[in-house]
C-alpha cells in the first residue's frame, strides 16, 4: 500500500519536471513573433467574397425540391432508417428528418452516394455528377427535414450515408439507409 | 540557442521577454478574449468589417501554431486561410463568441490531417521558408534558430500528439480545453502527452540528436 502510494507520488512529480521541462522549452520561443505574410487578410477575403454562395444557389435542394415534386414521379418517404424501394431510373425523394438526429441550430449534412445512384436536381442539372453533397441544414426550420432528390441507375441495394456535422465539421450524428432499385415502377 | 550555453547577455534578453510574455499574457489575453468576441458578435450581424478584424486579432496565433504543427510556412498559411474560410461560413453557429479561438483552432486541427501528411512529404526547408513569416528586423538570429529546432523536433512527434503539444504547451490550454478542442476524452489527452513529452525529453537527452535544442534553465 505505502509501495503504491510511493509509486504514485513518483510518477506525478516525474509527470510534473517533465511537464515544466517542455513548457520551458517552448518559453523559449514565447516572444518570437511569426506573422502571415503580406497581403494575407485582404487575399482570405477575398476567397471568402468568392466562396460565400448566395442562399438561393447553397440551399439548392431546398427550394429546387418542392417544385420537382410537381412535376415528377416522385416517391416520397419519411427518413427513418429502414429500406426504401424505388424503380431503377426513378426519381425517390428522401426528407431526412434533423431534428431526431442533431439539436444544434445550425448543421451540415454530408450525403454519400454508392455507385449506381446520383443526386437529381431538374434546376441543377450538374449535382448529378456529385457523389457527395454538403448541404446546411437548419433544425429550427418549421418543418426540420431536408429533402433530396435521388436516382438509380442500376438493379440492387444501394446504401446511402448520411452524416450531421457541426460547423466544425465533426460528426453529430450519421444515418445510413438503403434503398432498393428494381427494374421498372414502384409504388408506395 | 535555446540551451544554457549562451552568452549572459543574450540570456538575460531571453529571460526578459518570457517574463514579459508571461506578464501580458493574463490580461492581455483577457482583453484579446473580449475584442474578438466582440468582432464575432458583429460578423454574426453580417458586419463585413468584422472578418477583418477577425483575421486581425488571430493571425499571428494562428500561422505560429501551424507552422510548427506543418513545419512548412506555404502549408501553415494554406492552413490558416482554409480555417478562417471555415470558420466564417460557419460564424452564425458559434454560440460562445468568447471560446472563438479554441473553436478556430478545434476547425484548424481538422482541416490539417492532410496538410500535415503533405508537409511531411516535402523535403526539409531551411530559414529561408521561416523569413518568409519571420520579420528579419524584429528578430535574432538565436530566435530564428530556436523556433527551427523546435519545429524539427515537433516534426519528430505524431501529427496528433504534435497537436496536443502545441495546444497545451505554446497556447496554454489545460487538458480539459486541449481535449475538448481536439474531441478527445481528457484521460486520453494525458497519456498521449505523457507519451509525447517522453519522447521528447529522450530526444533532447540524446547526444546523437542532431538539434541543440535543450529546456533553457529558467
Amino acid at each position: 500500500m505505502a509501495n503504491n502510494e510511493n509509486n504514485s507520488k513518483e510518477f506525478l512529480a516525474s509527470e510534473k519536471k517533465s511537464e515544466e521541462q517542455i513548457d520551458r522549452l517552448f518559453d523559449s520561443i514565447a516572444g518570437v513573433q511569426l506573422d502571415v505574410s503580406k497581403g494575407f487578410g485582404d487575399r482570405v477575403l477575398k476567397e471568402w467574397g468568392k466562396r460565400k454562395p448566395p442562399a438561393r444557389s447553397r440551399h439548392w435542394g431546398y427550394y429546387a425540391v418542392p417544385a420537382l415534386i410537381a412535376v415528377v414521379l416522385v416517391l416520397t418517404h419519411r427518413f427513418s432508417g429502414q429500406a426504401f424501394e424505388a424503380g431503377v431510373q426513378q426519381q425517390v425523394a428522401i426528407r431526412l428528418d434533423i431534428r431526431s438526429h442533431v439539436k444544434e441550430a445550425q448543421c451540415n449534412v454530408r450525403v454519400q452516394l454508392p455507385e449506381g445512384v446520383h443526386f437529381y436536381s431538374k434546376t441543377n442539372p450538374e449535382v448529378q455528377a456529385s457523389s457527395s453533397l454538403e448541404l446546411p441544414c437548419d433544425a429550427q426550420t418549421a418543418s426540420g427535414t431536408l429533402p433530396i432528390v435521388l436516382e438509380g441507375t442500376e438493379e440492387g441495394i444501394k446504401k446511402v450515408s448520411v452524416r450531421f456535422l457541426d460547423p466544425a465539421q465533426q460528426e453529430i450524428s450519421r444515418a445510413d439507409f438503403n434503398i432498393r432499385f428494381r427494374k421498372g415502377s414502384v409504388q408506395t | 540557442m535555446i540551451g544554457s550555453a549562451f552568452p549572459l547577455n543574450q540570456f538575460t534578453y531571453e529571460l526578459m521577454k518570457v517574463i514579459l510574455a508571461n506578464t501580458m499574457s493574463g490580461e492581455g489575453k483577457d482583453q484579446e478574449v473580449e475584442q474578438l468576441a466582440k468582432w464575432v458578435r458583429s460578423a454574426q450581424n453580417g458586419e463585413q468589417k468584422a472578418f477583418g478584424e477577425i483575421i486581425r486579432v488571430t493571425q499571428r496565433r494562428l500561422i505560429k501554431f501551424a507552422y510548427l504543427l506543418t513545419g512548412q510556412s506555404e502549408i501553415a498559411e494554406d492552413l490558416c486561410q482554409e480555417t478562417y474560410l471555415k470558420a466564417f461560413e460557419a460564424i452564425s453557429s458559434l454560440k460562445e463568441p468568447e471560446r472563438a479561438v479554441p473553436w478556430l483552432y478545434r476547425i484548424l486541427k481538422n482541416l490539417s490531417i492532410d496538410r500535415v501528411r503533405s508537409a511531411a512529404h516535402q523535403n526539409e526547408q531551411g530559414t529561408e521558408d521561416l523569413e518568409v513569416l519571420m520579420d528579419p528586423t524584429t528578430s535574432t538570429g538565436s530566435e530564428r534558430h530556436q523556433i527551427l529546432e523546435i519545429r524539427e523536433l515537433m516534426a519528430t512527434l505524431e501529427a496528433s500528439d504534435r497537436f496536443l503539444v502545441l495546444a497545451v504547451h505554446l497556447e496554454g490550454y489545460s487538458y480539459k480545453e486541449a481535449a475538448e478542442i481536439a474531441g478527445l476524452t481528457e484521460d486520453a489527452v494525458r497519456l498521449r502527452l505523457h507519451r509525447a513529452r517522453k519522447f521528447l525529453l529522450e530526444k533532447l537527452s540524446d547526444p546523437e540528436t542532431k538539434s541543440a535544442v535543450r529546456p533553457s534553465k529558467v
